[in-house]
């Protein structure tokens, strides 16, 4: 799996791209693969304010619910629809037709908090799953 | 953590299988292989899986007293269980709840008592206790046997070649000694027609040295490794209780719908207490619940109707043999009935629920058993 370069990462296994004030999420090829078979994912409306650390998606597998956290603060402007329809797309590319969703950020400190590519595949190395 | 996992004598063999292991009852078991969960749930359902189930327990109670024992102590009439025949039955406490839920096998000269992986030794402390004034040795053969479950549709035809049993002659929850056979000649086994999926199947115990021989065997014969998330997803399906979930220390098996293990025409420990809760009426009853929508109620999940609390989810997973959730759950006895409706609090969000009628799945029997006869 290809992890993009230009993307962070957090402890909880979210990613996540800023492009100017727009943020777009997903869950790693780590979380993909702990979760199992996904069956549904339950995205946020268009328009919602969410805060760090909320949870702004559940992702449904076969034996248990994901849940997606915010990692900065702001509104979601956009949700990946196509996923409603075919939740597989998420485990076979998490970081491209996976996306789950985009936000127009206010304060994007927390981004800078989060762990580049180098750093995140260290903390796999040390962190167990889940 | 606690103490160290065990592990069965097919651990290694997982793990070098592409197994995700998990903790479950002090082993470390696999709960997927790389085929994934809705795939060996298809499996099973359509072919055939194969499940190390070594992490269970088994007791062998010998001795002149041995039947009156296990009356004693099971909810189930024992004494009534025909040679050769399998029962399901309860470990109750005086007060009638349960401490495990087993499978009786009545051989001629013994009973084995096939019991939860969590009740290794606290099942065998309670009969050693409970049965201590009854003439009987109780033999701990958890260790000393390997415990493999046969299931699907093609179980029989896939086990016939491995075995001088007539599988076709075996019926469902009955039991023989037979040879299994093994790349180095027979080994000595008992078979039970018995499974914990709704599929027909088979159970098979035998000394653990020839564990990995025998597994490799039905592996070469075309079974499939299943792990521990499709079992549990096709004992959901199939609306079979879970020591633990279903019914515990604090829920009575006539809450959970158990009445076909229990025999309160005779004495047992926590008889009175279940005939004092069967005339009272019991205050809540285990259901099915359809679910409206695709996301998951899952075990301890809260049931409300308004604001009243009604209950709570038990077992709940999604079916990949239904295409959507399917979830067990005590309600209050008076909304116990098919058709009644209220809600499941999913971490905040209510989505409507509707009683419904178990087992979801049940499988097409085939008219003629198959296995040849």
């Amino acid at each position: 799996m290809n992890r993009p370069d230009g993307a962070r990462f957090s402890k909880s296994h979210e990613w996540a791209v800023l492009k100017g004030d727009q943020l777009t999420l997903g869950i790693t090829d780590f979380a993909v693969e702990h979760l199992g078979d996904i069956v549904f994912v339950d995205l946020p409306e268009a328009g919602r304010d969410v805060s760090a650390g909320d949870t702004v998606c559940e992702i449904e597998s076969v034996k248990a619910v994901g849940e997606v956290y915010a990692p900065v603060s702001g509104t979601v402007t956009e949700v990946n629809r196509g996923l409603a329809d075919d939740p597989a797309a998420l485990a076979s590319d998490p970081f491209g037709k996976g996306w789950l969703v985009r936000m127009r950020v206010g304060d994007a400190s927390g981004y800078a908090a989060l762990m580049d590519r180098a750093s995140y595949e260290k903390h796999l190395e040390t962190a167990g799953p889940g | 953590m606690g103490d160290a996992l065990k592990s069965t004598p097919l651990g290694t063999w997982h793990e070098a299988h592409g197994a995700r292991m998990v903790p479950f009852a002090g082993f470390s078991m696999p709960v997927q292989y790389a085929t994934g969960i809705q795939e060996e749930v298809r499996l099973v359902r359509n072919e055939c899986g194969l499940f190390d189930i070594s992490h269970m327990g088994r007791l062998v109670v010998r001795g002149a007293a041995r039947v009156e024992a296990c009356d004693h102590v099971l909810s189930q009439n024992v004494g009534r269980i025909p040679e050769g025949a399998i029962r399901y039955a309860l470990v109750c406490t005086p007060e009638g709840t349960v401490v495990d839920d087993v499978l009786v096998y009545r051989g001629r000269d013994a009973i084995n008592v096939v019991i939860n992986a969590g009740g290794r030794e606290a099942d065998e402390a309670w009969f050693r206790e409970h049965a201590a004034r009854f003439d009987i040795s109780i033999e701990n053969v958890s260790d000393a046997q390997a415990m493999l479950a046969l299931q699907g549709p093609r179980s029989a035809d896939l086990l016939q070649p491995l075995t001088d049993v007539a599988l076709g002659a075996l019926k469902y929850y009955r039991f023989t000694e037979g040879g299994l056979r093994g790349p180095k000649g027979a080994v000595p086994a008992m078979i039970s027609r018995t499974g914990y999926t709704g599929e027909d199947g088979f159970e098979l115990f035998f000394p653990v040295a020839h564990a990995r021989p025998i597994w490799e065997a039905l592996v070469a014969a075309g079974a499939s490794p299943i792990g521990l998330g499709a079992r549990d997803i096709c004992r959901t399906e199939a609306g079979m209780p879970l020591y633990g979930h279903e019914m515990n220390l604090e829920i009575s098996p006539l809450e959970a719908g158990l009445d076909f293990g229990i025999d309160l025409e005779k004495p047992f420990v926590g008889r009175d207490a279940l005939v004092r809760q069967k005339r009272a009426g019991v205050a809540r009853r285990l259901v099915g619940l359809r679910v409206e929508g695709k996301r998951v109620p899952r075990e301890q999940c809260p049931l409300v109707l308004g604001d009243r609390p009604v209950g709570f989810v038990t077992s709940g997973t999604y079916s990949p043999t239904l295409d959507r959730p399917i979830a067990m759950a005590l309600v209050e006895s008076a909304l116990a009935r098919e058709g009644e409706e209220f809600e499941a609090d999913l971490r905040g969000k209510r989505v409507p629920v509707r009683v419904d009628g178990l087992p979801f799945y049940s499988r097409k029997r085939a008219k003629k058993s198959p296995g040849g006869q």
